[in-house]
């Protein structure tokens, strides 16, 4: 009898031992299954860690200047705000709104065209983007080799003290999976966990899910396509969008819908960030000719206050996605 | 006794037929890759080749005109540098006589579609788009006064994965040795077709990157 205990007690402690670094993200019951596959490639703790290291560590840049959160900063729902296009290293601007980095586990395609199909791949345009960190992965690798902290670092999440470019970005991409935002007012008001909407935000809410719905839906608050939204090109970027990547004429100007989790605090707006502020995007839709919603001045104020009940102070506070140095 | 001969005898067969089934001697297969006409290109047409590399993989070998043996999880760069000779190792059953290979040029969309890999997929290598992900399924670089573009240089970056912009191509070697293959990337059969004053480069995936891959694959043959 006693050798069947001991053998219980082994098994048990190797089944403990193997999962003991497995990460797992929490989200509400009642949303969608993730697009990305946990079970298939389940997120680790020490992987986790490094990917966090590295998205704060401006040595990722050509000068040593410029880090992923120089553009998505965790204050401000991992964008920057008070910029319509994102300027990176020399001060050189971009060409877009940089986006913010909110439930990334549920999209399929990255960047407001769709240009990075898979979240491992990601890191590797704005390394790679002469406006943003004009660097090289080959860089980044050489870099890093240098460091003893980080030859450590890689060995307790990759099990050897080799730098490679796969695992950089796959370090990279499992931090930014373990970025998920549910504890809005919105969400505790919808899960029923003590809060409730003021008459205005309820009023907001309806009229939400009347005109908005569609496209920004709930509980993400983006149904991750890629669409029109009526607005005009600007000709001194003249960005066609979803274009750019499919070459299909049907895709000039579809641009991917964003979430709208936190939306109070990631302004400007757009991808060209021509919207300063919330006011300004409901004027645009209650008046383009191309794609007009009706909303009369009731209406969007009751939205602001809403929109407003999808920001997520804990989100934008959690010690555990914030700075984390090497040294 | 007669009868436990036979036993023993039919015992031993199987056995022996048993590890032939499921511990199969491997040998190596060595392939090799020439590129012909650097010299030529370079006194004749004035053109430099800098760069060749391009991936190999899922590859299968042949005997009379049936698959005997693939691997679909090989994946190698053949990356010339300053060679015109590459030659890769692999590894085949010993008891199958190859005359035939065949293999695809560059990485299929299976791959392509879980991200990056590593090892000769490793993005350091230099055949990943980074800003519009994908592996390059072949790179063929260099200088050529004919172009009209910086430093003269002719860029043919050839990728893409989705199924409307897909250039992966499966290479035929319909003649090989039983244990190798040699392999013969004829430069002339892509630079007499590419005019490279109208187009010095490509560096994205799509309709022309499929086209010139029908091109690339045409260089492709069994050494004589």
């Amino acid at each position: 009898m006693k050798k069947y205990l001991y053998l219980f007690l082994l098994i048990i402690f190797i089944i403990s031992f193997k999962s003991k670094n497995e990460y797992v993200i929490s989200y509400p019951k009642s949303w969608p299954e993730p697009a990305y596959d946990f079970k298939k490639y389940p997120l680790d703790s020490a992987k986790v860690q490094l990917g966090r290291i590295l998205f704060y560590d401006p040595k990722l840049s050509r000068d040593g200047t410029i880090s992923c959160a120089s553009c998505h900063l965790q204050q401000t729902g991992f964008t920057h705000i008070d910029h319509d296009l994102s300027h990176g290293i020399d001060g050189k601007i971009g060409k877009r709104n940089s986006l913010a980095l909110i439930n990334l586990a549920w999209s399929k395609q990255f960047m407001w065209d769709g240009a990075i199909h898979h979240i491992d791949a990601q890191a590797l345009a704005p390394i790679s983007n002469p406006d943003e960190m004009d660097n090289s992965i080959n860089q980044v690798v050489a870099t890093l080799r240098k460091s003893k902290a980080y030859k450590n670092k890689f060995a307790e999440a990759w099990g050897d003290t080799t730098i490679t470019g796969e695992r950089v970005l796959k370090s990279i991409a499992q931090f930014c999976l373990t970025l998920v935002s549910s504890h809005s007012k919105y969400d505790k008001v919808i899960n029923k966990t003590g809060e409730e909407f003021s008459v205005i935000e309820q009023k907001g809410y309806e009229v939400f899910k009347a005109k908005c719905n569609s496209c920004h839906t709930e509980p993400l608050f983006t149904n991750n396509t890629f669409q029109k939204n009526g607005i005009e090109i600007d000709t001194s970027l003249n960005d066609i969008g979803r274009m750019l990547v499919t070459q299909k004429a049907k895709d000039s100007l579809l641009f991917k819908v964003p979430t709208l989790r936190n939306i109070a605090v990631t302004y400007p707006y757009m991808h060209d960030g021509r919207f300063a502020n919330i006011q300004m995007v409901l004027f645009h839709y209650s008046t383009n000719t191309k794609m007009r919603i009706e909303l009369g001045e009731q209406d969007k104020k009751a939205l602001i206050a809403f929109l407003k009940t999808l920001t997520d102070e804990a989100f934008l506070r959690d010690k555990a996605y914030s700075f984390l140095s090497i040294e | 006794m007669k009868q436990i001969k036979n036993c023993t005898l039919l015992f031993v067969f199987f056995i022996s037929s048993y590890s032939n089934l499921y511990s199969q001697k491997l040998v190596p297969f060595d392939i090799s890759f020439q590129l012909i006409g650097m010299k030529s290109l370079e006194k004749l047409n004035d053109i430099q080749i800098e760069t060749c590399k391009f991936y190999i993989s899922n590859i299968k070998f042949y005997s009379n005109s049936s698959v005997l043996y693939g691997n679909s999880n090989f994946y190698k760069l053949i990356d010339f540098k300053s060679d015109t000779s590459v030659v890769i190792t692999t590894q085949i059953p010993s008891n199958i006589y190859v005359d035939a290979i065949s293999f695809d040029l560059g990485i299929d969309s299976n791959v392509n579609k879980q991200g990056i890999q590593g090892g000769d997929l490793d993005p350091t290598m230099g055949m990943y788009w980074s800003w519009q992900s994908g592996y390059i399924n072949f790179k063929l670089e260099g200088i050529s006064p004919k172009c009209n573009t910086r430093k003269n240089k002719f860029q043919y970056h050839i990728g893409g994965f989705t199924a409307d912009q897909y250039p992966l191509q499966t290479i035929n070697i319909h003649k090989t040795n039983k244990n190798n293959a040699s392999i013969a990337i004829d430069l002339f059969t892509f630079f007499n077709y590419i005019v490279l004053d109208k187009e010095p480069s490509i560096m994205i995936p799509g309709k022309r990157a499929v086209e010139l891959s029908n091109i690339v694959k045409s260089m492709f043959s069994a050494s004589k």
